[in-house]
């Protein structure tokens, strides 16, 4: 089914780009790489089942480690791909489409390692279906009171909404490609993921309402995601998680997170597969903007936070006193410099839309972020009610290597997705052009 | 081809205007069902072929109604069936289940509105009578294709005809699978 | 074996020999229900009909320490010894027992317990064994003994002293060496019930030790007395470094170990004897008038003692300051002398040397290692033509002898014990012996070549015993009445006097865990955090303060500690309330042949104990981190600790807290109340829950990353100036919170409260997710990081509870108020149509309390022990801004000791 008009515009060129990858030598570097990163992983994994949950630092009082602090960085980062795609094409804003499909693929991949990081915690990580509602032999039940039980619903509720949302939204453009494949082999794979998409002008109808009524809900559901992770803290009785600052202060940490982690790939992309003229100077802007926002408003998160503990005082105070000049200090301080320090460059649009700028301050932030949920967890932890419990943590081997696994698993998932799925929203694009 | 019965009859366009323009007009010719193909939705196009059902946004409504009082309902039955002294706190501690009840309100509503749509547009469905067609395809945001379906009321002579005044690029007959 | 160089491991390797051993003898025996005790033994409680499995037996018998009998009733089901509780019935014990009976019962069990006899460190025979005692009972009948010596630790068994008595008959010439490795007080006792006021001149008293519990309980009774209205119970302690004695006490003087003899003097000088005044500091003389006013204040019920390290000038000026007012033969008593004369280590050294000694037989002492002279006794062998040894271990002095065998623990033997109050005990074997171990009594009836069971052995010491006293001593009661307690003679003062020492003063004490080094291979002691410290698995280098800023030192750094010749090299820890000048450094670590639990644990302060010379302490510019359960020790401005001044003093009401829940109301509701001015910090409850509740040890390493597993931990604080603060301590178990934080984190209902107010872990439940442990104030949870159970060998596995779950790999788990417990009084009292009486639930950490501490009940009673002490006014809830609603609650100390 080969076109009859071979004019190729660039979004043509999108859709094209599974068959006629540039750069594959780049990509198989980069793929062996994080295949090396997926291994790690697996012997992370393994090791942790083979021994249990003591190969890593955690112990009485930091029962919660990286884990926990990787999973909330990782859900963090997922948490962009759908505020950028839902929100914006809500209010319609156009120059999305050019980055939504990447951001979205971000997402879930994101949240696929976020969620694993939970069960890899367990205690008995074969056990974790426990905590879904199903009649068991024991008769008892998930405990809904618990933050945790909360989490569970919200995350699969999320990876299942972000899934489907990415789903339909690339079922079009797996049509188009579909049609434009020029071996059997491609026209089969992009078939069988359209699944019969025709473009009728009825199925054009319904979709439309499904996907807006989709974006629709998944901006709440993102705020209600992050603000239930952060319950996870705060509805402890820790100093230091124990606030009702917490759910804004984690959704606008998790927007940060994520559009900084867009902006790198966005860069990265544009760069890899020569999509200059779909991912414009504009859309660096915008990122630019939207990463300077976000973290604007993070940084007003850290204000608020420490005004609070310092007006509360007690023990809240002590905590903050320890994250600025405790053991961990420098989990706070990084947070603070590597999140705030470079992002202001971005006032200037110079620096926005210089890719490599944007690319090291998204970097920045990424791993400002880390220091950040790190700092959240351990900082309060190590020294909580008791001064007799204090105790302090070491990350292990097996904490970094499996945080570098899932790195390697994200990044695996991400170059797949960019190998054989079409990068940007090419159906969008031509609908914007259209009108 | 011609021996089995006919699908479709198409007429191609070039642009979402020339295909709107089109719809409007063998609307008002009425030789059959119309649909539209096309590789992008065209603002306006099921609205001036005729299509417009609530589906999708009744499903999501009904979804997310459901989603909801069941995740209450599974909350407070469970609590009853086995209740346990938890920290204190009352047995049916509402505000504590608010939060699921509004993920299950998500998740209902989603999977309604999506559910709905596959449904409702029979997908997936990987053989289709415009498969079968060389011709038809969304390889291109230049091609557009108006369909008169061979339904109740379809006169191919007549749907010809209008089709032909159109000037469309190319008119195709879609027979039906064999 | 002559050579001194080899040792029962290293031909073979520990673990090859284990391996060799291994499986090969009769463990079997611990897994089946076949080994029963002893078939004469007599059950403590009634017998129950049938051989129904899981029902608890009790015998009475006694656990020996350094030749002191603890009164103990020993707990089986199914032929296991499960269980050690303190004798009820005795007023040495009355149900008390402290850490190192406790873990008593882990000794029998021990996996590296010697299993076979040994000839030049080669796996023997009893059958040549028996052979070479043969020989020497031949050699012995021709020379009457000559040249054969029999070296003991310290013998406090009357059969045994018989014994040795009935060889010392046969063979005259044989020379009995006793080997005390440790100073200790004699046949001196002090009755510490009856002192109102006690004035101890470094005298740990209330420390670990073999008089530990009678001390303990003592002191407990007196307080309790005070704090009912009976009289004052004041402490006035004057210390070197601070041990839980100078910890409780209302009066604590750091002072060097060479100011005692001056203090001492000052005091007896104060209360009007014609002693010379020595001259005092401020402090001191402050503390010297304050004790003298005190002791003047209660005349025939004060009591003055000194270390029994000291010289024995001073421990007979003590005396006769207490002759002076009154108190001898009141606070303080002695007991019959001892039959039988024995000498020395040292003179068996000399001896050696001399070549007057040509066979040694070494019964149940490690001179190798535990003794201020290893190094002269090891060369004092290289002399000796043939030796003897008998041990529970392979231990250091095993290497050295041509012979070794496997020694009965004494929970598998017959035996008798004189306890701390001098009446005598029988001890009942528990179990019988599942290795080819002998008896102390055997080995030494073999020497003489006389037949008999062991029981018969023991029974035929005590021959003017009628049956029904035996039977009746069997049930745990003392054979014969309780001694007249003797007014104590004035000790002899001779020897040197105590001379002032050079700039730095060195003091080594036995480890509060391990003691001299003989618990080294018992975890359940190695794990036991030490009391002032925390530390576990080592010991350190204890520097005070202000020498820590002097030198620079900091925790962990390694330094190098000479006097005269000898040295060691250890850590550094700093501990607050030492006096400036002092090091101190605890015995029993750096074993040798210690087994794989000893191993790497600590160094070796035996070379240190006696040396004498010049002192230097060097840094050695690395630091190895010091393993610790606690690593803050200031309560910085909260109140974890509170305080009323004096007897009668509340505590200021607490403000009603807002609070959304009603409180639970149920009948029972259990509860504990902790009276932290009882609470003398001595870890015998600890040991005592590991026992009861199947805890298992983790090791050093898991230790150092804050992984250990005990429910119930001691915390300690130390408020003030550094020099000297008030130290103290605060056990904290679960505070089974009505309001539990734990259980609104858990998301698989896996922690919940229990309709009688318990905080429940459904281990089969948990999936750990640990948010539990996250949201618990208290940090009372402990969590499985490992398979910490699965891969224990059978004897560990045969220790544990069988009314204890043991927890698998990734469970939270922590203190359950002994629900075991709870549950077996519950259907006891179901059965018989009652509710459950107060006092019929005893947790395990309030059974082995000496100083009564713990109360446990109902506390939806008002009239119930736990409800009473509630209703004090010293009772408060720690971390009440957590508003926790907790069950357990804490009673305040006071600061005051005064009626």
């Amino acid at each position: 089914m080969t076109s009859p008009h071979p004019v190729k515009s660039d979004p043509e060129r999108v859709l094209r780009l599974p068959a006629e990858f540039p750069n594959k030598r780049i990509w198989w570097v980069l793929f062996l790489f994080a295949l090396c990163l997926l291994g790690l992983f697996l012997v992370s994994v393994a090791v942790l089942f083979a021994r249990g949950p003591g190969v890593w630092g955690n112990n009485i009082p930091v029962g919660w480690g990286f884990p926990i602090a990787n999973y909330v960085w990782w859900l963090g980062i997922g948490h962009a791909g759908t505020l950028i795609s839902a929100m914006l094409l809500l209010v319609g804003r156009e120059w999305r489409n050019s980055l939504n499909r990447f951001a979205e693929a971000m997402t879930l991949f994101a949240v696929t390692c976020a969620g694993l990081y939970p069960i890899l915690h367990l205690g008995r990580p074969w056990r974790f279906y426990w905590m879904a509602p199903y009649p068991s032999t024991m008769e008892v039940w998930p405990q809904f009171k618990s933050p945790l039980t909360w989490d569970f619903f919200a995350v699969l509720t999320y990876l299942i909404v972000s899934v489907l949302f990415w789903y339909i939204g690339i079922v079009p453009d797996l049509a188009g490609a579909r049609d434009r494949a020029t071996t059997r082999r491609w026209a089969i794979f992009f078939g069988l993921g359209a699944l019969g998409w025709r473009g009728s002008a009825q199925h054009w109808q319904r979709w439309q309402r499904a996907y807006r009524v989709t974006a629709a809900i998944a901006v709440p559901l993102v705020v209600s995601v992050h603000s239930e992770i952060s319950l996870l803290f705060a509805a402890g009785p820790v100093p230091g998680w124990n606030s009702s600052v917490f759910p804004p202060y984690f959704v606008m940490g998790a927007a940060f997170s994520g559009f900084a982690v867009v902006s790198m790939l966005a860069v990265w992309l544009r760069a890899m597969l020569g999509l200059k003229t779909l991912v414009t100077e504009r859309h660096l802007d915008m990122l630019g903007i939207l990463l300077l926002a976000t973290g604007l408003l993070t940084a007003y998160g850290y204000l608020a936070e420490a005004w609070t503990a310092a007006w509360a005082g007690g023990r809240e105070l002590q905590t903050l006193l320890d994250r600025f000049a405790g053991p961990y200090a420098w989990s706070y301080w990084g947070a603070v410099l590597a999140n705030f320090g470079p992002l202001q460059l971005l006032w200037w649009k110079r620096w926005r839309t210089t890719p490599l700028v944007l690319f090291a301050i998204g970097t920045s932030a990424a791993v400002g972020m880390w220091c950040e949920r790190y700092m959240l967890v351990v900082s309060s932890l190590y020294h909580d009610w008791l001064e007799s419990s204090e105790g302090l943590f070491h990350a292990t081997f097996w904490d970094w290597s499996l945080y570098a696994g899932t790195i390697g698993l994200f990044f695996t998932l991400f170059l797949l997705f960019v190998r054989f799925l079409p990068v940007i929203s090419v159906f969008e694009i031509e609908e914007a052009r259209h009108e | 081809m011609s021996e089995r019965p006919l699908y479709a009859l198409l007429g191609e366009f070039g642009s979402g205007k020339e295909v709107l323009a089109a719809a409007k007009a063998m609307r008002r010719a009425g030789c059959g069902p119309l649909d539209a193909f096309t590789p992008f939705p065209v603002d306006g196009l099921a609205e001036a072929l005729g299509f417009s059902d609530c589906t999708v946004q009744t499903a999501a409504f009904v979804g997310g109604v459901v989603g909801a009082a069941a995740g209450f309902a599974m909350q407070m039955a469970t609590n009853l069936d086995f209740p346990l002294w938890i920290g204190g706190r009352p047995l049916i501690a509402v505000p504590a289940f608010m939060l699921i009840c509004f993920e299950l309100l998500v998740l209902g509503a989603v999977l309604g509105a999506i559910g709905a749509m596959f449904v409702a547009n029979r997908l997936p469905r990987l053989n289709h009578p415009m498969f079968e067609a060389p011709e038809f395809g969304l390889g291109s945001d230049r091609r557009f294709f108006l369909a008169v379906l061979a339904g109740p009321g379809f006169d191919r002579a007549r749907a010809g005809r209008a089709l032909a005044k159109l000037k469309p690029r190319a008119i195709i007959e879609v027979p039906e699978v064999g | 074996m002559t050579d001194g160089t080899t040792s029962i491991g290293a031909p073979l390797g520990r673990r090859d020999l284990l391996k060799l051993l291994g499986g090969a003898i009769a463990l079997a025996g611990l897994d089946g229900c076949e080994r029963l005790p002893d078939e004469d033994a007599l059950p403590y409680a009634e017998m129950p009909e049938g051989e129904t499995t899981g029902i608890a037996r009790y015998y009475a018998t006694i656990v020996e320490h350094d030749g002191i009998a603890q009164p103990a009733i020993g707990k089986t089901i199914d032929g296991r010894p499960i269980k050690l509780e303190g004798n009820p019935a005795h007023p040495a014990s009355r149900g008390a027992s402290d850490a190192f009976t406790q873990a008593a019962l882990l000794g029998l069990y021990d996996p590296e317990r010697s299993k076979q006899p040994a000839r030049n460190a080669f796996p023997s025979g009893w059958h040549e064994w028996d052979g070479a005692i043969a020989d020497l009972r031949q050699r012995n009948d021709k020379t009457a003994g000559s040249g054969f010596a029999l070296l003991t630790g310290p013998v406090g068994s009357p059969a045994l002293l018989r014994q040795i008595q009935g060889i010392m008959d046969r063979w005259p010439a044989t020379r009995w060496y006793e080997h005390r490795p440790l100073p200790d007080m004699g046949r001196n006792r002090l009755a510490l019930e009856q002192a109102h006021a006690v004035v101890a001149f470094d005298h740990d008293l209330l420390g670990p030790g073999p008089l530990q519990i009678f001390h303990a309980t003592g002191w407990g009774a007196r307080r309790r007395a005070f704090q009912a209205g009976d009289g004052s119970a004041l402490l006035f302690v004057a210390e070197p470094s601070p041990t839980v004695t100078g910890v409780t006490a209302q009066d604590r003087l750091p002072a060097r170990e060479d100011r005692m003899g001056p203090l001492l003097a000052a005091l007896a000088a104060r209360i009007g004897m014609p002693v010379p005044v020595p001259t005092l500091s401020t402090p001191e003389a402050g503390w010297i008038e304050r004790a003298a006013g005190a002791l003047m204040a209660e005349p025939g019920r004060g009591l003055v003692t000194v270390g029994p390290h000291h010289p024995p000038q001073f421990a007979a000026l003590a005396f006769a300051i207490d002759r002076h007012l009154g108190n001898l033969g009141e606070t303080r008593f002695a007991l019959q002398p001892a039959p039988g004369a024995s000498s020395s280590l040292a003179e068996l050294t000399t001896a050696a040397q001399a070549g007057r000694i040509d066979t040694l037989f070494v019964l149940d002492a490690n001179p190798a290692y535990a003794s201020t002279d290893g190094a002269g006794f090891a060369a004092a062998l290289g002399h000796i033509r043939e030796s003897f040894h008998a041990g529970l271990h392979a231990d250091e002095t095993a290497a050295l002898c041509d012979w070794h065998a496997p020694l009965a623990h004494g929970l598998e033997s017959w035996s008798d014990g004189e306890t701390a109050d001098g009446t005598v005990l029988i001890g009942q074997p528990l179990v019988r012996p599942w290795l080819p171990v002998r008896s102390r009594h055997r080995l030494l009836a073999d020497l003489i070549g006389r037949d008999g069971t062991d029981r018969e052995l023991l029974r035929a010491g005590w021959p003017d015993l009628t049956d029904e006293a035996w039977e009746a001593a069997l049930l745990g009661r003392p054979v014969g009445p309780a001694p007249a307690r003797e007014k104590p003679a004035a000790p002899r003062s001779t020897g040197p006097a105590g001379e002032p020492q050079g700039d730095l003063c060195v003091i080594v004490r036995p480890d509060p865990a391990v003691w001299d080094g003989q618990f080294a291979s018992n975890p359940w002691l190695q794990e036991l955090p030490r009391p002032l410290t925390k530390i576990a698995w080592q010991n350190a280098v204890h520097i005070s303060p202000a020498l820590a800023r002097e030198r620079g030192l900091s925790a962990g750094d390694m330094v190098r500690l000479s006097v005269g010749r000898a040295r060691i090299e250890g850590p550094v820890w700093i501990l607050p309330g030492q006096e400036r000048r002092t090091i101190l450094l605890h015995l029993g670590g750096g074993r040798r042949a210690g087994g794989s639990v000893a191993e790497g644990a600590g160094f070796d302060a035996w070379p240190l104990a006696a040396a004498n010379g010049p002192v230097s302490l060097v840094s050695l510019g690395r630091n190895e981190p010091v393993c610790t359960t606690q690593h803050h020790f200031a309560m910085e401005g909260e109140e974890f600790v509170r305080f009323v001044d004096g007897l009668g003093d509340r505590l200021p009401p607490e403000p009603p807290k807002a609070n959304f829940y009603p409180r639970q109301l149920s009948r029972p509701a259990w509860g504990m109340a902790i009276d932290l001015d009882l609470c003398i910090g001595c870890n015998a409850c600890v040991v005592a829950c590991v026992a009861e509740n199947n805890i298992p040890m983790v090791g050093r390493e898991e230790v150092a990353k804050g992984r250990e597993m005990h429910w119930i931990r001691v915390d300690r604080y130390a408020e003030g100036d550094p020099e000297n603060p008030v130290h103290v301590f605060q056990p904290v178990p679960c505070m089974h919170c009505e309001d539990a934080p734990c259980e609104m984190g858990c998301p698989v209902n896996a922690t919940v409260h229990s309709p009688d107010g318990l905080n429940l872990q459904v281990y089969n439940r948990c999936i750990g997710t640990r948010t539990c442990s996250a949201y618990c104030p208290y940090k009372v949870r402990r969590f499985n990081w490992f398979d910490l159970t699965g891969k224990d060998p059978p004897e560990l596995k045969a220790v544990r509870n069988p009314d204890v779950t043991v927890r698998g790999r990734g469970v939270m788990e922590k203190c359950t108020y002994c629900i075991q417990r709870i549950s077996g009084a519950r259907r006891q009292a179901k059965r018989e149509g009652r509710p459950i009486a107060d006092g019929e639930v005893v947790t395990a950490c309030q059974a082995a309390c000496p100083t009564d501490a713990i109360a446990f009940g109902d506390t939806s009673d008002p009239a119930t022990a736990v409800s009473q002490r509630k209703a004090s006014g010293r009772d408060y809830d720690l971390l009440p801004d957590a508003n926790t609603r907790p069950r357990t609650t804490y009673g305040a100390r006071i600061r005051s000791g005064e009626a």
